[in-house]
């Protein structure tokens, strides 16, 4: 057979010759499957004696009844006791930080006559150390609400970010409400020095002043400090 | 953060105005990072003007204790990245600044100008709180 087809090509092309010829011995199978199916499920014949029924398994034999399935009941919902597990423990922790709700109202951003940005704000410590600044931030988060005061102390920039509701923060009082409304509720910007309001002690030296005035007593909670040395310094 | 490279103020009256980091003592880690307290190795870049002491320091009127391109230890008293405090607050300052100590610890300096961070007190820095005006 070879020999006919070669016979009847011309013999100039071999590559059509090669593909003539390669093809047949290629498709020879080698491996041959063969497709069954599914095997069909036999039912089983009704009626088995019963000595075969210990060799069938449990499931089928015909004594055995439906499986039973157990169902729990459900746990008494946690969500249904308590929506907000937070806001809950929100208000009992400042039930006990903030008894009287005093300094709850002062931070309250609903309250126009509260603690803004731009204000310059006096927290005193328990440890008798005042710290005063403007007030650049105020992260409001119940209980952890805290406030970025912005001060220059000898001629330093210091800021120090305080937990308004820390146990420690003797008290919070404003000394100076800001002049204008800030268009921010952010006032970084007054880190730069074209910004910089510079050292607020003037300003909270003469706020407690006017306090000691209204109430008749010494004032109190001044940066014992930063007044005369401060002020040799020229700060 | 206070590491290789970082140039602070020295706020004493040793004779240095400015002083480079080249390390940090007792930290690990591939880029270790002083804040405040910590105390560091400098190399003097810059010294004050010698006039500068004339009418403060009265008749003794001492050259400076340091020259530039000194190595000396020193404690970093100001920091400029926010560090956290055991009660929630956050302390930072505008510039890094630092104090010149000998190799025992002591002040090489006698006198600081301007506001050093608390944090000194928890580190035992008790004779630099001492000179310094204000602790914050």
């Amino acid at each position: 057979m070879a020999q006919t087809t070669l016979f009847r090509t011309p013999t100039c092309c071999w590559r059509s010759f090669v593909r003539s010829v390669l093809p047949q011995t290629q498709h020879t199978r080698s491996h041959v499957s063969v497709h069954v199916g599914r095997v069909e499920k036999l039912d089983l014949p009704p009626g088995v004696p019963q000595q075969f029924w210990s060799q069938l398994p449990k499931r089928l034999r015909p004594d055995q009844g439906k499986r039973k399935i157990i169902i729990h009941e459900h746990p008494p919902s946690e969500h249904e006791a308590c929506k907000e597990p937070e806001k809950a423990i929100h208000a009992e922790q400042m039930k006990l930080l903030d008894p009287t709700g005093a300094r709850a109202r002062l931070f309250d951003p609903k309250n126009p006559d509260g603690a803004k940005a731009g204000d310059i704000i006096m927290a005193t410590f328990k440890t008798g150390e005042p710290f005063s600044g403007v007030a650049l931030s105020i992260k409001w988060r119940g209980p952890h609400t805290s406030v970025l005061l912005r001060n220059q102390v000898t001629r330093v920039g210091t800021e120090m970010d305080i937990k308004v509701f820390s146990p420690l923060v003797q008290s919070m009082e404003v000394a100076q409400k800001a002049t204008k409304r800030p268009r921010r509720a952010r006032l970084f910007y007054l880190r730069q020095p074209k910004h910089d309001v510079g050292s607020v002690q003037k300003t909270v030296d003469q706020y407690l002043r006017q306090r000691a005035m209204l109430t008749g007593g010494k004032p109190q909670g001044g940066r014992k400090a930063g007044g005369p040395r401060g002020g040799r310094r020229g700060a | 953060m206070i590491q290789l490279k970082t140039m602070l103020n020295c706020i004493d009256n040793s004779g240095a105005a400015i002083v480079e980091c080249v390390q940090v003592m007792k930290k690990r880690g591939i880029r270790p990072a002083a804040n405040i307290g910590d105390r560091i190795i400098v190399v003097v870049q810059k010294q004050r003007s010698f006039g500068q002491e004339g009418p403060g320091g009265s008749g003794l009127s001492i050259a400076n204790k340091v020259r530039r391109g000194d190595i000396r230890h020193a404690v970093v008293v100001r920091a400029h990245k926010e560090q956290q405090r055991k009660d929630g607050s956050y302390i930072r300052f505008d510039d890094n600044a630092c104090v010149l100590i000998n190799k025992s610890g002591d002040p090489i300096g006698t006198r600081l100008t301007g506001v050093v961070g608390a944090e000194l007190r928890d580190k035992k820095w008790s004779k630099i709180l001492s000179l310094a005006p204000l602790h914050v």
